[in-house]
């Protein structure tokens, strides 16, 4: 069987990065779930979702991995365990982004400005189970401040976190603290995939992308 | 000795910082995973896996109360220390699962006997029990749902008598009047804009009656007498004793904080 090759942009179009991180518990790196086939037959991680069943979309979604497979089975397997292999994709990422507003490096999207303007609708529940009984208020933007005196302070906003990622994404795990400041990093920590680089390496916009976090004017 | 100094500032530096909590994600356990405590003591001297405990089982049968303030289990893995001599004493494990209790009628397996070798692994069986998933599928089926933790909406489950924790054992708990439970009361939120929390005292003395958390966990019992925050929670202290571990995990900030946002 072929790695699995799995797209972010086309599973972030459809659901808050919540559902799957908190709620179905897929973990930030890399092969560190270590989901197996028979896990996503019981229904958890990929399975969730991925059991032949409707949850809103037409056609149903495809069923993730049997064991052993049906020789007819074998090009739903290919869906995902498609790494090296010559696959005509579903969804094709030009022509499912083509309307999306743009921006520059990570995707070439402006994610927030795509779900803010509407051309996404994010679902923030795995199927078939509760949905969150309250929202939280969300809690203030703040600022922090630039260790370098080159670099203008930070500008920190709850509010287009929280859309993806409720409280319980980042705390306590990748924050303990609630508290401004309880928590102390540098951006070094950041570089090798702690706190904000958890997200902000391999999914959300990078890094070097300083000035959407580095706002404010250099003092 | 400055250079000395130095190199165990720099060290100490070094390790705190290996050491410091937070930065990256956990793992979330599986529903049926949930709860599950690993215990290993004294099993290792004894050529035994270590003991896989599965709380969801227990806890769909009997009160908290039962186990950790009548038998007196800890609260955290290993805690307890408990040996294979206590169980074949009565204490401990061995309280019911002495091969004479019953449980609706039917024998509960006797605990460290030594007796029947091929018993041990019921409950040493670190890496190797399949059919504990199989069973939490089939047990947690027709229960109430929730998103986290066991996916069980246990409180739900308990009021609508889906199940009902025995909270009396015959020769060990002891039978007074039950006190009248505590009203409910607010807790006001640190953060400005989080909304106050709704401590339930009726719905935690189904399972806690008052003396799993007082005096141990929260040794005032006015209201204001034990301060904590949030992080000494996320360290396993005070609520975090058993939310986490075992009840509903801290990650599901609303059904704590529900109270109108204080201005």
């Amino acid at each position: 069987m072929a790695k699995v090759v799995f797209d972010h942009w086309l599973h972030r179009s459809q659901f808050t990065c919540r559902v799957c991180h908190v709620d179905l518990g897929f973990l930030m790196k890399k092969g560190e779930t270590r989901m197996k086939a028979a896990d996503n037959m019981k229904g958890y991680y990929c399975g969730a979702c991925h059991n032949g069943e409707k949850h809103g979309f037409d056609p149903p979604v495809f069923k993730a991995c049997s064991i052993p497979p049906a020789p007819d089975e074998m090009p739903r397997c290919d869906r995902c365990h498609s790494y090296g292999k010559d696959i005509k994709r579903k969804y094709e990422f030009a022509k499912f982004t083509e309307k999306m507003p743009k921006a520059s490096l990570g995707n070439g999207i402006d994610w927030e400005k795509a779900e803010t303007s509407g051309l996404i609708n994010l679902k923030d529940n795995v199927p078939g189970t509760p949905l969150i009984k309250r929202l939280m208020p969300v809690q203030k933007d703040f600022s922090l401040e630039s260790k370098g005196s080159w670099m203008g302070d930070i500008l920190f906003s709850h509010k287009k976190h929280a859309k993806w990622n409720g409280c319980e994404l980042c705390h306590p795990d990748i924050f303990l603290g609630v508290s401004r400041g309880a928590t102390k990093y540098n951006m070094f920590q950041i570089y090798e995939g702690e706190y904000c680089g958890v997200c902000h390496l391999n999914v959300a916009f990078p890094l070097r992308d300083c000035m959407r976090c580095h706002v404010k004017p250099v003092k | 000795m400055k250079h000395l100094i130095l190199a165990m500032a720099v060290l100490f530096a070094f390790v705190s910082l290996a050491f410091a909590e937070g930065g990256v994600k956990k793992r979330k356990p599986l529903p049926y995973e949930f709860g599950s405590v690993v215990i290993g003591n004294f099993s290792g001297s004894a050529g035994l896996s270590p003991v896989v405990f599965d709380h969801w089982i227990h806890r769909s049968k009997y009160t908290c109360r039962v186990c950790h303030v009548d038998i007196g289990f800890g609260m955290s893995a290993g805690s307890t220390k408990i040996r294979a001599a206590d169980n074949g004493k009565g204490f401990y494990c061995g309280t019911c699962h002495n091969g004479k209790s019953k449980y609706e009628n039917k024998i509960i397996f006797e605990a460290c006997s030594g007796k029947d070798s091929h018993k041990c692994g019921i409950c040493h069986s670190m890496g190797r029990n399949p059919l504990r998933e199989q069973a939490f599928a089939k047990f947690a089926e027709n229960l109430p749902k929730e998103r986290l933790g066991n996916g069980i909406n246990w409180q739900l489950a308990e009021e609508k008598g889906l199940i009902s924790p025995i909270n009396y054992l015959e020769g060990i708990s002891i039978k007074r009047n039950a006190m009248s439970v505590q009203k409910d009361f607010s807790l006001e939120a640190k953060n400005e804009g989080m909304p106050s929390i709704i401590f339930s005292h009726s719905k935690h003395t189904v399972w806690n009656g008052c003396e799993l958390c007082h005096p141990d966990i929260f040794l005032g019992v006015k209201k204001g007498a034990t301060k904590y925050s949030m992080i000494d929670l996320f360290q396993g202290k005070y609520c975090g004793v058993c939310h986490n571990k075992v009840a509903f995990p801290q990650t599901d900030c609303q059904r704590c904080h529900v109270g109108s946002v204080e201005k």
